[in-house]
Order: structure tokens, then C-alpha cells, then sequence
């Protein structure tokens, strides 16, 4: 199986697992949706949660032993003490499949290839909705200048398969295929001697993106349509790593491996959750005027130095900013010939200037998985991938506004409605009011007749018995 | 740290166009010996103009000249209309025919990649419906360097070598041309293929293209362009060839219609233009296809010998449609 287009990246030697002194300050970001469990000034324990257990938001724990300093925005801010005391836990033995789910969710687990997708969450509604096909263990890295997975595999190959074989039996999955690049030579060596003959290992060609769980997931079984089409899960190889430690160790999701790539070398560190960038800069000795990108040279975003290291935070890029200009759209076809979606980027790219929602959507838009194959080929320069999802957020964006109207011209309709019925209603109440009181002013009348009638009759009555009288004598 | 992949093509437009230059060469260099100093001069007048008439209409659509012109697109322009020119042509033909690519077909429509006709093409079918005399007046070939440089530059700017009284003893029929007149005189098959074959294509230009053919191979393999449109005109205009020959007896080989003319100039270069070919691979396929077609029945039944030129220009008016061709199949076969 292969994928259409994509790119081949030169492999580059890596560093091995270190570590950098542990953070003085660190700042952790809760899930919004969470509850704060501490307050200002509370001192916590390595490892304490900080929020609470009760949401089905992720947990966050703090991950140095201190005070709290400040809590804004999601954002809790601990001063370290240096002591580092842990947060007591003791380890359980014998866990069932449900208590895994549980442990995921206590111990703040995350998926670590990027999206920090909460693995109880995959997990819960994977297990209530339908039967897991295929469990697929992500080992292929998403980015060429990514490298942590790789190094976490060639290093702790064995609480990994753990993880591995944890994550298994959580899912009740029926089968469990791990996809690594082959150009992954020592991992693949060491995968094969630990896993067990019921997860198959399938080596994928190592050309950019097939580090896409998608698109993995259709090298390595053949089938089309995606991960939730073919009723399949996808967990990070460090995500299972995670899950090792979470379960067998009782260890919440404290630290992770990133990849540090600078002009000279390419590192994996394993960082703190929470420290931040500023404590790397100062480690390794790196120029600070330089951009700072998160998550990999292709689907990374620019971040300021102000920023710290979260779940989802797997490489660290430090380069010098490159301004290339771009130039007008030549419609060489570089971009189609690449592109793993068999779209045609510069055609999306034609429509999306003035946006045309129809054109775009007839392109396919919405396939596009935003890889940037397009960009790296494309000799005009232009950022294609930028204005993708530029096309897609006012896409998404007039999708909201014309529910909006939808719903207001709903309202609207309803409002006449209801008032028609009202005034109907009311109309008829007045109709029944007028014939009543038309009714009423008969009876009147025909009491006021009666009456007269009656009068009439009581005064002949008394004419005939008074005999003849001068006023009552009726006119002759 | 650098992450690099080598399985790209041209990493600018600046590039591409130099590649494309480049690949013209051996192609250009095998034209010029057969053809001398008039045809240097064409090339000389023709990047001048181009390059005067880009930087006017950069200015005037007030855009920076300098990154422009550094794109080199002006100069391929200019260089592809001067390789379809006869020499010693009035110098105000080549400079006419550039100018109304770079300024009409070119800059009117917005500018490099913008343009939906082939720029050169629409210069050179200009004045060619213009000037049919001129552009039908070769030079004796190979032998084009009998006049000298200084002899040619004055026939070029007193008027050119239709207004020379001898021209008729100076110049010769190309393959394509001869080939046409023997098909309007009746003659037999064989003296048709004697006067006209070269040693495996049209006389003399079999080797313009095969240096064409060379370079086009080269811009391949550096993935300046993709193989579906070469494969696809060649085929198309080879096949053609091959079952008019089988039902009306043979009247043009396929030799001299694959090496004869313009045919792998418009195979590599020409229809290859990206900005006025069809979008997608699948499209481009049909695009070049329709353009081999052309070629044939221009060739074969109508009034120029060659016919390039109008093959793509009328290829060019059906990308639109075959662009939404396309997007239909595509849309429904998935």
C-alpha cells in the first residue's frame, strides 16, 4: 500500500531521552471545562491533582511540589520548593478493563502525537457505541523533524508493549496492528523482539504524512475511509507509554518527551508539563531571537517565548525566520502531484480568493488534512495550507451565521404563527362576547317587551275594572 | 537543522523558467547553425523587445520591475517566438510579435499566471495570419551561415529578405512546407517521401527536434513537467498518423510528422505551459491529446503546414471546459 504523493524527508540523527534541571516555576493549563481544586498560596505535592476528579474534563496534576502563585485564564502558576515530594499513590495490582478507563481519566491522560484527544474520552465512547475493530498503535511520526517517538521506542521498548497490550484490553479491540516508518530501523528492531504474536508490527513506506492516523490507518490495513468509518481506534505510541505508567505505576501524566531541534543538533528532552520555553532557550544555550514553532516544521504553529510546555507540546523548533514572498500561482500541478488527499490544491487555492463556499466544497476543501506537502513544493511560495484553513474557518463561520438565521427565520415563523393563533383567538373570544352580548341585549329587549307587554296588559286591565276615566280614555 | 526532501522539482518560478531555458539549448543551438545569423538576430531583438515591453507594462500596472523581470517568463516568451521564426525576417516582425504576447495575451489578462492563451503562441499565430509571405521565406538549409553578419543585418533593417530581388534563389521550402505543395500537386507517395525524409524525420528540422526532444527529456527528469502531456500529444498525434496512412494510403509518415515542424517544441515546451494547460494530470491528458488531434488535422487537411500554434491556442480555449470535464469525473467516481 501506498499513499498518493507526500514527501520523502532525509532522516537526520537524534539525540537520546536526557533531561534539563527541573523547572523553578512552572504553568499548567487546565481544561476549561475542569474544577480548580486548589487555591492561591495552597502548597501541593509532586503528582497532586489539581483539579477536580469528578468532570469528565481532563485532570491536570502539578507536576513540581510548591505553592501556587497564581490561578488566570486556566492557567495555575506553582513556584517549585526543589524538593520535589511526591504526592502518595499506591500502585494497583490486578486491574479489569473498566479500571483502566478509570486510571486514564484520574491520571490526566492525553493523546501525546498532537491532538491531546483525552484517552478516557477515546476510550469511554469507542466502548459504549460499537465494538473497537481494529486497535492501531500509532508509531510513525508525524512530522520530519520529530524524533521523540522514535526515541522512546529505541529506549523503553518494554513498558511501551505494556502500554501497549494495557490499551488492548481497555478497547476490547479484536485485533492490534502497530504502524512504524521504515526508516526507523533500531525501533522496528526493538518492537519485534518485545511484542507479543497477537499485535502485528506493519512497516510503512517513511514518506511524509503517513504519520496521519488516516492515513496510517489505510497503509496498514488497506481500507478506505478512516479511523471512525471502519469502527477503529488510534493511540500514540507515547500515549500507551503513558498508559504503562499510569496503570502499572499509579504515575500521572507529569512529563513528556519533546524533540528540541536547533540549528546544529536535533534532541529529545523530557520536560516537565508546564516549564517554560524560556527554561529550554536557557539550557541549550540557544540564541533567543529566533522563532519558536510547536508541533513540527510542517503542521507546527509559531509560539512566543512565553510559552510553556503542555500535553500536546511535541517538538520544539528554533530557526531563523525565513521570508520568501510569494509570487503569482504559475498552475505548475507540484501541489496535486504531492498532495496525499488527491486534491488540487491550486485550484481550492484559485477559489479561495474571492472565496467561492460552492467551488470549494466541489474540491473537496473539507478532505484536506492540512499536511503542507502543497507548501513545501509550491515554487511561487505561496502558503497554501494557510489559506485552506482561512477558506475553512469562513466556511465554518457562515455554516454558524446561516444556522443563526435559520434559526431566527424559525423563530421569526413561529412568532407569526403564534400571534395568529392569538389574535384567533382572541377574535373568536370577542365574537362569542358579541353574540353574548347580542344574545344579552335580545333578552333585554325581550324582557323590556315583556315588561311592556305587561304594562300594557296590567293598564287595560285596570281600565276595564276603573271604568271610564278621562286620561285613560283611548283616543277615539 | 534542515529537513530536506529531495523529491522535489523547481523550488522557484526563477528556476523553472531558467530550467526551461536551459532545456531549449541543444534544440536552439542546432536551429541557429541551420539557420545563421538571421535567426540571432530574431533571438536578440525578440529578448529585447520582451523585456522593454514587460518592464512598461509592469510600470504600468504599477507592480515592482525588478522581481518581474527576475522571473525570467518575458524571456522564454521572447525565445520561443523567435525558434518558430524564419530568419532574416524585417527587424519590426519579431519585435511586433513579442510585443503583442507580453503586452495583450500576457499582461491584459493580469500577468504571469493569468494569461489563458500560450503567450508565444499568440504572438507568433499574430503575424503569422499577418505576414503569411514572410513567414513562409526559408533560408537553403543547413547552410545558414552564408551570409554574413554584417550582410544580414542589412537585410533585416531594409525590409527583410522578401524585398531582396533574388530571394527566390536564397531560400528553400522546409519539409513540412514541400511536403504540403507535392500533397496539393498529386505527386506520388515516393517522391514525396524522397524530397521530403530526412534520416529518420523531416528533413533537416528531424534534428532541431530531436535537441528539442533531448532537453524536453532532461525537464522530466528534473520534474519540471509532468510526462502526461509529451506522452499524450506525441501518442495522440502518432496514432492519428498511423491510421490516416492505413486508410487514405501513405501520406505522411509518422516520422515526419513526430520530427517534422514544431512537433516535440509544442510536446515539451509549448503545450507543457502549466498556466494555459489544464489543471490536472487527468486534464492535462485530454488537453494534449485534443492538441495532437489539432496538429494532425491541421497537418493534414488544412491551410498551414505546420499548425502548432493554432493546435494550442485552440486547446487553450477548451481548458476551461476541460477543467470542469474533470471535476465531473472526479466528482463521480468516488
Amino acid at each position: 500500500m501506498k499513499i498518493h504523493g507526500g514527501l520523502a524527508f532525509k532522516s537526520l540523527p537524534f539525540g537520546a531521552i536526557e533531561t534539563i534541571p527541573p523547572p523553578t516555576r512552572v504553568a499548567i493549563k487546565v481544561a476549561s471545562k475542569s474544577t480548580i481544586a486548589v487555591k492561591t498560596g495552597d502548597t501541593v505535592l509532586k503528582g497532586q491533582p489539581l483539579t477536580s476528579v469528578d468532570t469528565s474534563a481532563v485532570m491536570s496534576h502539578a507536576s513540581v511540589s510548591g505553592t501556587i502563585t497564581s490561578i488566570n485564564n486556566c492557567t495555575i502558576s506553582i513556584q517549585s520548593d526543589g524538593q520535589d515530594t511526591p504526592y502518595p499513590s499506591s500502585p494497583q495490582t490486578d486491574i479489569r478493563a473498566n479500571e483502566i478507563l478509570t486510571l486514564c481519566h484520574q491520571n490526566g491522560l492525553v493523546g501525546l502525537g498532537g491532538a491531546a484527544y483525552p484517552v478516557a474520552k477515546k476510550l469511554s465512547s469507542a466502548s459504549q457505541h460499537n465494538t473497537v475493530n481494529t486497535l492501531l498503535i500509532n508509531a510513525a511520526e508525524c512530522d520530519p523533524a520529530i524524533y521523540c517517538d522514535e526515541a522512546l521506542i529505541q529506549e523503553r521498548p518494554e513498558a511501551i508493549v505494556k502500554g501497549i497490550k494495557l490499551a488492548l484490553t481497555a478497547s476490547g479491540a479484536s485485533n492490534c496492528i502497530v504502524g512504524i516508518e521504515e526508516n526507523k530501523i533500531l525501533a522496528i528492531a526493538e518492537l519485534k523482539k518485545h511484542l507479543p504474536d497477537n499485535i502485528k508490527l506493519v512497516v510503512v513506506p517513511a514518506i511524509y504524512p503517513s504519520g496521519a492516523e488516516n492515513t496510517l490507518f489505510t497503509l496498514c490495513t488497506g481500507k478506505t475511509g478512516g479511523l471512525r468509518y471502519n469502527q477503529s481506534l488510534c493511540f500514540n505510541i507515547a500515549t500507551c507509554y503513558s498508559i504503562y505508567k499510569a496503570v502499572e505505576l499509579a504515575e500521572p501524566l507529569l512529563s513528556r518527551i519533546v524533540t528540541v531541534v536547533t540549528s546544529d543538533n536535533i534532541r529529545n528532552v523530557e520536560l516537565r508539563i508546564g516549564t517554560p520555553v524560556t527554561d529550554v532557550l536557557k539550557d541549550l544555550n540557544t540564541v533567543g531571537n529566533q522563532t519558536i514553532t510547536c508541533g513540527g516544521q510542517m503542521m507546527g504553529r509559531r509560539v512566543s517565548a512565553e510559552h510553556s510546555i503542555d500535553k500536546q507540546t511535541n517538538s520544539l523548533l528554533f530557526n531563523t525566520a525565513e521570508n520568501k514572498t510569494a509570487v503569482a500561482c504559475i498552475r505548475c500541478g507540484a501541489c496535486a502531484d504531492v498532495c496525499p488527499e488527491h486534491l488540487l490544491p491550486q485550484q481550492l487555492f484559485w477559489h479561495t480568493d474571492p472565496h467561492n463556499s460552492s467551488a470549494l466544497s466541489n474540491l473537496k476543501l473539507d478532505a484536506c488534512i492540512e499536511c503542507a506537502c502543497c507548501d513545501v513544493v509550491c515554487p511561487s511560495n505561496i502558503q497554501l495550507t494557510q489559506h485552506f484553513i482561512g477558506a475553512k474557518n469562513t466556511i465554518e463561520l457562515q455554516r454558524v451565521e446561516q444556522k443563526k438565521a435559520e434559526l431566527a427565520k424559525e423563530r421569526y415563523e413561529k412568532r407569526l404563527a403564534r400571534l395568529e393563533s392569538q389574535s384567533l383567538r382572541e377574535r373568536k373570544k370577542l365574537d362569542r362576547k358579541s353574540d353574548k352580548l347580542i344574545n344579552s341585549k335580545d333578552k333585554e329587549q325581550l324582557k323590556k317587551e315583556m315588561i311592556a307587554k305587561a304594562l300594557q296588559k296590567s293598564m287595560r286591565k285596570k281600565k276595564s275594572t276603573s271604568g271610564n276615566s278621562a286620561d285613560d280614555s283611548p283616543p277615539q | 537543522m534542515k529537513f530536506e526532501t529531495n523529491t522535489i522539482g523547481p523550488t522557484s518560478v526563477t528556476t523553472t523558467m531558467q530550467m526551461v531555458l536551459l532545456a531549449l539549448l541543444p534544440g536552439c543551438l542546432i536551429f541557429i547553425y541551420q539557420n545563421g545569423w538571421g535567426s540571432i538576430i530574431n533571438l536578440v531583438l525578440a529578448v529585447l523587445a520582451a523585456i522593454t515591453f514587460e518592464a512598461l507594462a509592469v510600470t504600468l500596472r504599477k507592480r515592482s520591475i525588478s522581481s518581474t523581470l527576475a522571473d525570467y517568463s518575458a524571456i522564454v516568451t521572447a525565445v520561443f517566438i523567435a525558434i518558430c521564426l524564419p530568419p532574416l525576417l524585417p527587424w519590426w516582425i519579431p519585435i511586433l510579435a513579442t510585443g503583442f504576447a507580453i503586452l495583450l495575451a500576457k499582461h491584459a489578462f493580469g500577468g504571469i499566471g493569468y494569461n489563458l492563451f500560450n503567450p508565444a503562441m499568440v504572438g507568433y499565430a499574430m503575424i503569422l495570419i499577418s505576414f503569411p509571405t514572410e513567414l513562409s521565406l526559408w533560408l537553403i538549409q543547413p547552410d545558414g551561415f552564408s551570409h554574413s553578419l554584417t550582410e544580414s543585418l542589412h537585410i533585416v533593417f531594409n525590409g527583410g529578405l522578401s524585398v531582396i530581388p533574388q530571394w527566390d534563389a536564397l531560400t528553400g521550402a522546409t519539409a513540412l512546407d514541400q511536403h504540403r505543395d507535392l500533397l496539393l500537386q498529386n505527386s506520388a507517395p515516393i517522391e514525396i517521401a524522397s524530397q521530403t525524409k530526412g534520416l529518420f524525420g523531416a528533413r533537416h528540422s528531424e534534428w532541431i527536434n530531436l535537441g528539442y526532444l533531448i532537453g524536453g527529456l532532461w525537464l522530466l527528469k528534473k520534474r519540471v513537467i509532468n510526462w502526461h502531456i509529451p506522452v499524450s500529444f506525441l501518442a495522440t498525434l502518432a496514432v492519428c498518423t498511423l491510421l490516416h496512412n492505413l486508410m487514405a494510403g501513405n501520406t505522411l509518415s509518422p516520422g515526419l510528422n513526430l520530427f517534422g515542424g514544431a512537433t516535440m517544441l509544442c510536446a515539451f515546451f509549448i503545450s507543457t505551459d502549466p498556466v494555459s494547460a489544464a489543471t490536472s494530470n487527468r486534464g492535462r491528458l485530454i488537453y494534449a491529446a485534443l492538441t495532437g488531434f489539432l496538429v494532425y488535422l491541421i497537418r493534414s487537411y488544412g491551410a498551414y503546414p505546420d499548425g502548432v500554434a493554432f493546435a494550442v491556442l485552440l486547446a487553450n480555449c477548451a481548458t476551461p471546459a476541460i477543467d470542469r470535464l474533470d471535476s465531473w469525473l472526479s466528482s463521480h467516481e468516488r
